[in-house]
């Protein structure tokens, strides 16, 4: 009897984690599919880089921290992300939770390898980070 | 007197035998809404991964978060049927503790301990009577 419920228990475990894992494989090819099919939404956003001239300490970026003044670091280099928050596809929550911070693990968790967002984030570049 | 003292003890029987199927589906709902949200809503998430966590596992944030979302909605649907509930009740307090031990200590991290201690008791109560299990093991 014992020996029963413990199978029973074991095979219970295996199938919620086979669908625990189904299910996050379908959310990873659904973000991943509407990741990369994004477009900047604002034809004034220039895909270019700019010129770099400045480098700023983390304190500088930590004190534009708000959503009316955000300065976010992603791989040593700092973007001024204030006019991308309304327009960000993902939310604008995604992008105010970076203000003020190094942001380069969040960006390469959600964008890493993805051309598009490498573009739009470029074309924001304010300058390099220096620690 | 007697008879206002029964009805009394009666409705307190009552009572109490709905306290843990309160606390379970409320703790349910709570974990399916914390799920679902990870899954949509999931760059709102990525930030809250501690890096030494995708460095070890070498899964992307997002798809820690993915994976997350998805236990917490699978296992979160399990305890709100009462299917499986000590087992269940078992790895989600786990899961709890291990939140609350990385969050550490700070206003989330002290909610997130009393979420885990009312999922601890719901393992050590077990079955209640609302339970898809009592349902079960009767047939």
């Amino acid at each position: 009897m014992e020996s029963k419920k413990i199978k029973s228990i074991i095979s219970f475990l295996i199938i919620s984690f086979l669908v625990v894992i189904i299910i996050t494989l379908l959310a990873n090819n659904i973000s991943n599919r509407s990741a990369s099919s994004y477009k900047p939404v604002d034809k004034n956003i220039s895909i270019v880089t700019k010129i770099e001239t400045t480098s700023y300490t983390l304190a500088q970026v930590k004190a534009h921290s708000s959503a009316s003044n955000c300065w976010t670091v992603v791989k040593n280099n700092v973007y001024d992300l204030t006019a991308w928050i309304t327009q960000h596809p993902g939310g604008s929550e995604a992008i105010i939770s970076t203000c003020g911070k190094d942001a380069t693990i969040a960006f390469l968790g959600q964008h890493g390898g993805q051309q598009n967002p490498e573009n739009v984030l470029n074309s924001f570049k304010i300058g390099s980070y220096t620690k | 007197m007697n008879e206002i003292n029964l009805v009394s003890e009666t409705l307190e029987v009552k009572m109490k035998r709905f306290a843990p199927i309160v606390v379970r589906l409320g703790l349910a709902v709570v974990f399916l809404w914390f799920g679902t949200q990870q899954i949509i809503n999931t760059s709102a998430w990525v930030n809250l991964i501690p890096s030494w966590i995708t460095s070890i596992s070498g899964i992307s944030a997002v798809g820690f978060v993915h994976f997350n979302g998805a236990f917490e909605i699978v296992f979160g649907l399990c305890l709100l049927m009462g299917y499986f509930t000590k087992a269940t009740a078992f790895l989600l307090a786990l899961h709890m503790l291990h939140i609350t031990f990385t969050v550490g200590y700070n206003g989330i991290g002290v909610r997130d301990f009393g979420l885990s201690m009312a999922t601890i008791s719901i393992f050590l109560y077990g079955i209640d009577s609302w339970c898809l299990d009592k349902f079960l093991v009767k047939k």
